[in-house]
C-alpha cells in the first residue's frame, strides 16, 4: 500500500516536471512567434509565423514566375498581332502629323519589335513541331 | 457617602486619562520590490491560428506606497526589463488592494504594461501578489499576472498576445 502511494507520488512529480519542461521548451521552434521580437531580424511575425518583410522585389519575383510558365507563349503570340496593328496605326498617325521622319523611326522600332516577337513565336512553333 | 465620592473620583480620573493603546501616527509607507519572472505567452491571429511559447524572462523593480491610515490601497509603478533573447524596458503603473492576515498580505491589482524601447508593447495586466513578511523590513514576494497586449509595434497585425506569468523576489519595506 505504502509502495503504491509512493509510486503515485513519483508519477505525479514526473508529470509535473514533464509539463514544466514542455512549457519552457515551447519556445524552441524558431519559425513560430507571438511577437515581432521573437523573430530573427529582418523577419517579422505574421499569423504566428516568422516571414520576410514583403517588398517590391516580391512583386517582380511574381512576374518572373509567371513568365516562366507556358502562358507566356500564348501571350507572346497575342502580342505579336497587337504590335503589328500598333505599327500600322503609328504610320497612319505619323503621316497625318507630317512628322514623317519621327514617325518612320517610331514605326520602324515598333515593326522591329513586332518582328522579334513574331520570330520568337515561330521558334516556339518550330520547337512544338 | 465618603466611600462613594472617592469611588466616583477614582472613576472620573481613570476615564480622563487616555487609553494605553498605541496611537497611529499618520505616515506614508513605501516598499521596494525586486522580482524576476517568466511564464507562457500565446499569440492569436484569429481562428485556430494560435501559438504558445515561453514569455521572455523579465526583471521587475517596483516601488509601492500606501498611507498607514488606509493600508488597503496600494499604488506605485515598476520598471520592467526583458532580458531573455532580447533587451527591452517598460514602465508599469499599478493599483492594488491589500489584505493582510498575520504575516501574509494578498494584493490583487491592476496595472498597465508599457514597453517603450526598443519597441512598443502596451496592454493591461491583472495580478495577484503574495507578500510574506520575514521581519520588520524584508519580505518574500510571489506574484501571478495575466497580461493582454494589443497595441504597439511589437504586436503582429490583426493579432493579440496573452501572457500568464509568475514572478518571485524580495521586498524591502522602508
Amino acid at each position: 500500500m505504502e509502495r503504491s502511494v509512493s509510486r503515485s507520488t513519483s508519477s505525479l512529480r514526473g508529470l509535473v516536471a514533464f509539463a514544466l519542461v514542455a512549457a519552457l521548451g515551447a519556445g524552441c521552434d524558431e519559425g513560430r512567434c507571438v511577437r515581432h521580437s521573437d523573430c530573427v531580424s529582418p523577419l517579422i511575425c505574421l499569423a504566428t509565423n516568422c516571414v520576410p518583410v514583403p517588398t517590391d522585389a516580391d512583386a517582380d519575383a511574381a512576374v518572373d514566375a509567371t513568365a516562366d510558365t507556358g502562358a507566356a507563349d500564348v501571350a507572346r503570340d497575342t502580342a505579336s498581332d497587337a504590335a503589328g496593328d500598333a505599327a500600322s496605326d503609328i504610320v497612319v498617325d505619323a503621316s497625318a502629323d507630317a512628322s514623317a521622319d519621327a514617325a518612320g523611326d517610331a514605326a520602324k522600332d515598333v515593326s522591329d519589335a513586332a518582328k522579334d516577337v513574331t520570330d520568337a513565336s515561330d521558334a516556339d512553333l518550330d520547337a512544338a513541331d | 457617602m465618603a466611600f462613594a465620592a472617592a469611588a466616583l473620583l477614582s472613576t472620573s480620573s481613570v476615564s480622563a486619562q487616555p487609553a494605553q493603546t498605541p496611537t497611529l501616527i499618520p505616515a506614508q509607507m513605501h516598499s521596494i520590490t525586486l522580482t524576476g519572472g517568466s511564464g507562457l505567452s500565446m499569440g492569436s491571429a484569429g481562428g485556430n491560428d494560435a501559438y504558445v511559447t515561453h514569455t521572455p524572462v523579465f526583471i521587475d523593480a517596483a516601488w509601492r506606497t500606501w498611507h498607514n491610515t488606509m493600508p488597503q490601497w496600494v499604488y506605485g509603478f515598476s520598471l520592467r526589463a526583458e532580458v531573455d533573447g532580447r533587451t527591452s524596458i517598460g514602465f508599469v503603473p499599478r493599483f492594488e488592494f491589500s489584505r493582510t492576515v498575520g504575516r501574509v498580505s494578498l494584493r490583487p491589482g491592476i496595472a498597465g504594461v508599457i514597453f517603450f524601447a526598443p519597441y512598443e508593447l502596451v496592454g493591461p495586466e491583472a495580478s495577484l501578489t503574495v507578500d510574506v513578511r520575514l521581519g520588520s523590513v524584508v519580505s518574500l514576494v510571489g506574484a501571478m499576472a495575466l497580461d493582454v497586449f494589443f497595441l504597439g509595434s511589437d504586436v503582429p497585425p490583426r493579432s493579440a498576445i496573452f501572457a500568464f506569468n509568475g514572478a518571485l523576489g524580495v521586498a524591502i519595506h522602508l
